[in-house]
């Protein structure tokens, strides 16, 4: 019986990946089966974005490719997705309120 | 990002001192950090000083280690010239609160009791809060500068009048100048009043300018992007992907190298409020606040040292009713704090030109 090993992926870049405001930008390079999950979650450091809030519940982030001018499905792999040079910014849904006041 | 040689723990106390908890916490040195960056640009650093921040433990001066008093979050540039933002013990409140809600949740704590508590640190080697990129990843900072350039503070000054918030005009001597231009106040009462009793909101854009006499920096505040695809309620407004969007497509569309400044919202206290004529005057609702969750959106989206939030709320008047007033919050010490700011209410000299 034979197993065929995926071959090696290449690595693809560079990519911009930014946070909401676009001041603070990661350049990166990655392997071209890496999905748009794998980056957000791995660059959200890298962003100073937080992956939970104070309440310790994950944050969602949707990732917007500034090329496609489209959000990107989370696992879509960038080597699919996108062409080098393309700037990715991660958007989270956020909400202001009132909370315990009152 | 911050790197640190300590592990961090809190211990949580009833009020009589009875020990209830002692565990691991990893705080959130983001905040503390961009204000050290802060402190670093205003002092004409360079604007990326290299990474990592180094966290170090300020010990409590009588009992010493390893118990903490606060934080050190310092920032080193290529020769080795240092700022820090200096943090105490309520930088760990958040932290802190997780563990006490999980005291209630096993009946070790009643739910409103008091309790106190405290931070260690224990020297760790290990560096826990310095990430390492993936094997075959490469991952390099290209943020560009948000500075737009030099201008004149002086100019500045003289066209515009301060608006003090009460509990913060000392603390706020040290924080960046602020300016907003009053036709935005305007526009924030406008949109408040159009959307009755529904929170509503939108994004500051602007300049982050050097002054020209002096190191200095000062924002200056140029226009509110209202939010477009919110989803809101009388107590809470959601800001969504889309919201983003639409706002990054209004600066590109300007073109005028505007920067995001920070975001604004509204508290329709006026609708909030049960009471009766005579207890509205003093309706706790009534007062100008940052609540947790507003917290959690500056902190998750306006990083940056000199992001502010403008709040516009509803104030009980004296003589019966409600007034609308408006309140800035900015970063401070590592905590999002009130803060004054300028209302412009003239045209800056170069644009008159
Ligand atoms: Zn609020």
């Amino acid at each position: 019986m034979s197993v065929e090993t995926s071959p090696a992926s290449q690595v693809i870049g560079p990519f911009t990946v930014t946070d909401v405001t676009g001041q603070k930008s990661q350049q990166i390079s990655i392997p071209s089966d890496t999905t748009v999950n794998e980056v957000c979650k791995n660059l959200l450091g890298y962003l100073n974005q937080p992956a939970h809030d104070s309440d310790g519940r994950p944050i969602t982030y949707g990732v917007r490719s500034e090329n496609e001018g489209r959000f990107l499905g989370g696992n879509e792999r960038i080597g699919d997705a996108l062409q080098p040079n393309d700037t990715l910014r991660l958007m989270p849904t956020v909400e202001a309120g009132r909370g315990s006041r009152g | 990002m911050a790197a640190t040689s300590y592990h961090f723990l809190a211990s949580l106390y009833n009020a009589d001192g009875v020990a209830l908890e002692r565990r691991v916490i990893l705080p959130d040195w983001t905040p503390a950090t961009e204000s050290a960056r802060l402190a670093a640009l205003r002092q004409c650093r360079l604007e990326s000083p290299i990474e990592p921040a180094e966290i170090t433990p300020l010990w409590e001066p009588e009992k010493g280690k390893p118990f903490m008093v606060g934080a050190r979050a310092a920032v080193k540039d290529g020769d080795g010239r240092e700022a820090a933002c200096e943090v105490d013990l309520t930088y760990f409140r958040a932290q802190v609160q997780v563990a006490a809600t999980d005291l209630v949740k096993d009946g070790r704590l009643k739910d409103g009791e008091t309790f106190q508590y405290s931070i260690a640190a224990i020297p760790n080697p290990k560096q826990l809060n310095a990430p390492q990129p993936p094997v075959g990843w490469q991952i390099q900072d290209v943020s560009a500068s948000t500075i737009r350039g030099e201008r004149s503070l002086q100019s500045y000054l003289a066209i515009a009048a301060e608006v003090d918030s009460e509990m913060s005009a000392a603390a706020s001597a040290t924080d960046i100048p602020v300016f907003i231009p009053l036709e935005v106040l305007r526009l924030a009462e406008q949109l408040k009043t159009a959307a009755t009793e529904k929170e509503t909101g939108g994004v500051l854009i602007g300049n982050l300018w050097r002054d020209t006499g002096s190191t200095e920096l000062f924002l200056e505040v140029t226009a509110l992007v209202p939010a477009k695809h919110t989803l809101e309620s009388s107590t809470s407004l959601q800001f969504t992907p889309q919201t983003w969007t639409a706002v990054a497509e209004t600066l590109q569309r300007r073109n005028r190298g505007e920067i995001w400044c920070g975001w604004w919202h509204t508290h329709p206290a006026q609708y909030w409020c049960k009471c009766d004529e005579e207890s509205q005057k003093k309706c706790p609702l009534g007062k100008q606040f940052f609540s947790v969750d507003d917290v959690s959106v500056h902190r998750t989206v306006f990083t940056k040292g000199f992001h502010v939030a403008l709040v516009t709320g509803d104030i009980p008047k004296a003589e019966g009713g409600w007034e609308m007033s408006h309140a800035l919050y900015g970063w401070r010490s590592g905590m999002v704090q009130a803060r004054s700011f300028h209302a412009v209410s003239g045209k800056y000299e170069e644009e008159m030109r």
